[in-house]
C-alpha cells in the first residue's frame, strides 16, 4: 500500500477538479454586479456627507426653525406706539401695598405693553378674590396723575381722567375684541370711578 | 487606475490590493479582473465541496456578488484569497444544508454508484470520480476543511476563520480527513491475493498517479 502524503492529497484534489468546466462567471453576474455597485455608491460615506447633501439634510431643519421662530415672534409682545420705557417698571408682586399710585401706574403700564394673554395671567387672581397686595379692586384704578413714572394715554395726550379711562378701555378692546368680555372684567376696576386718594 | 492583468496571471499583492482599491470606489472593470483572476478557483473549491457542477457554478456566483456587496468593508491591508474563500464556503455550506444530501449519495452523473463495485471504477480508470466519491464518503465538515487546506492552501488559522471554528478543530479534522482518503484513496486497493483482476490492478496501479 502506498500511503499519500500531502503534496499528493494536494495533487489529488487538483485532479479531481480538473474537469469542472471553465465558466464566465463575469458575464452572468456583470448585470447585477453593476446594481449592487451603484447602490454601494448612493450609500458610501462620501455621498452622504458631501455638502450639497448635507444642504438637502438640513434645509428642512432650517426651515422648521425659521416657522418656529416666527412663531415665536408672533407670540411675542406687540409694540405698543407708546415710547418705550427705559426705566424698569416693578412687577404687580413687586409693589408694596403702601402706593396705590405706584401699584396702579405697574397696571397701566401692564395693560399698555403686555399681551392680552399675559395679562389675564399676570392678573387672574384679582378676578377671583383678593389682589395680591392686599388692595380691593377699587383701589386698583388708573391713577390719572401726572407723575412722571405713569403711562399716558395711548394717544399720548394728557387727558382728563375720564377721556383716560376711556381711551384706555378702547385701546383694551382693541387689543383683543374677541376677548372683550374677559377684558371688560379685567378692566373694570380701573374703569370704576376713581376713588379719591 | 488598476492594474492590467491577464486571466491566468500570477497576482502581486500590490497589484491584488491596487484592483480592490479600484473595486472600492465603484471601478466595474477592476471587479472583473478580480472575478478573472479567481473564478476557477472558486468553481473548482465549490465543486470539490458540493460534487455539483451546476451548484458549483451557482455558488461562485452568488459568493462574487456577497463579496461585492461587501468589498467596501475589505481592510486592504489583508490578503483577499482567504477572505473571499470565506464568502464562498458559505454559500456553499448553506447549499449543502440547503439539500440535506447525505453525503455518500453521488450526484453528478458521471460518478459511480454507491452500489456500483470497485472493479467497475478500476476498469474505467476514472481517477477523478475515485477521488470525487472519497470526498463525498466524508462529512462536509471534513471535506470543507480538506478541500481549503489542501486544495486552496490555506493556512490553518485561515481555514478556522473560513469554517468558524477553532484552529484546533480544523487540525482534528484535517487529521481524520486525511487518514480517511488516504485510505480510499492509496494504490492498490486492499483486495485478497486471488482476487482475479488483483494483477490488472496492479499495471493500473503503476500507472496511475
Amino acid at each position: 500500500m502506498k500511503p499519500l502524503d500531502d503534496p499528493q492529497l494536494r495533487s489529488k484534489l487538483i485532479k479531481a477538479s480538473s474537469d469542472m468546466p471553465h465558466v464566465d462567471v463575469w458575464a452572468k453576474i456583470q448585470a447585477e454586479a453593476g446594481d449592487i455597485s451603484q447602490a454601494a455608491q448612493a450609500r458610501s460615506p462620501r455621498t452622504r456627507f458631501s455638502i450639497f447633501s448635507g444642504l438637502q439634510l438640513l434645509a428642512p431643519a432650517f426651515i422648521v426653525l425659521l416657522v418656529f421662530g416666527a412663531t415665536l415672534l408672533s407670540l411675542a409682545e406687540e409694540p405698543t406706539h407708546q415710547t418705550q420705557r427705559t426705566t424698569r417698571v416693578p412687577s404687580v408682586e413687586s409693589v408694596t401695598a403702601s402706593s396705590p399710585t405706584i401699584y396702579s401706574s405697574a397696571v397701566a403700564y401692564d395693560i399698555a405693553n403686555l399681551t392680552y394673554d399675559r395679562l389675564m395671567a399676570r392678573y387672574a387672581d384679582r378676578l377671583e378674590g383678593t389682589p395680591p397686595n392686599g388692595h380691593t379692586a377699587d383701589s386698583d384704578v388708573l391713577a390719572v396723575t401726572y407723575a412722571p413714572e405713569y403711562p399716558t394715554s395711548p394717544s399720548g395726550r394728557v387727558e382728563t381722567r375720564d377721556d383716560m379711562r376711556a381711551e384706555w378701555r378702547e385701546y383694551v378692546e382693541q387689543k383683543q375684541p374677541r376677548a372683550r368680555s374677559d377684558t371688560l372684567h379685567l378692566i373694570r376696576p380701573f374703569l370704576s370711578p376713581l376713588t379719591p386718594q | 487606475m488598476a492594474p492590467h492583468l491577464e486571466d491566468g496571471d500570477t497576482v502581486l499583492p500590490a497589484d491584488e490590493q491596487a484592483l480592490i482599491i479600484a473595486c472600492q470606489t465603484g471601478d466595474m472593470g477592476a471587479y472583473a479582473r478580480l472575478v478573472h483572476l479567481y473564478q476557477d478557483t472558486a468553481l473548482r473549491t465549490a465543486y470539490l465541496i458540493t460534487n455539483d457542477r451546476q451548484a458549483a457554478e451557482d455558488i461562485a456566483q452568488t459568493a462574487f456578488l456577497n463579496a461585492l456587496r461587501n468589498i467596501h468593508r475589505f481592510d486592504v491591508e489583508r490578503p483577499f484569497r482567504p477572505w473571499f474563500l470565506t464568502i464562498l464556503t458559505n454559500e456553499a455550506r448553506m447549499y449543502m444544508r440547503s439539500q440535506r444530501r447525505h453525503v455518500s449519495e453521488a450526484l453528478d452523473p458521471r460518478l459511480p454508484e454507491k452500489s456500483v463495485s470497485l472493479v467497475n471504477q478500476v476498469i474505467l480508470n476514472d481517477e477523478r470520480s475515485r477521488i470525487r466519491q472519497a470526498l463525498a464518503q466524508l462529512e462536509e465538515p471534513f471535506r470543507t476543511a480538506a478541500v481549503l487546506y489542501y486544495f486552496n492552501d490555506l493556512t490553518i488559522e485561515e481555514v478556522a476563520a473560513a469554517t468558524g471554528c477553532r484552529p484546533g478543530t480544523v487540525k482534528s479534522r484535517l487529521y481524520t480527513a486525511r487518514h480517511r482518503l488516504r485510505d480510499a484513496l492509496s494504490w492498490p486497493p486492499v483486495v485478497s491475493t486471488d482476487h482475479p483482476l488483483r494483477e490488472e490492478w496492479m499495471v493500473l496501479g503503476e500507472t496511475s498517479g
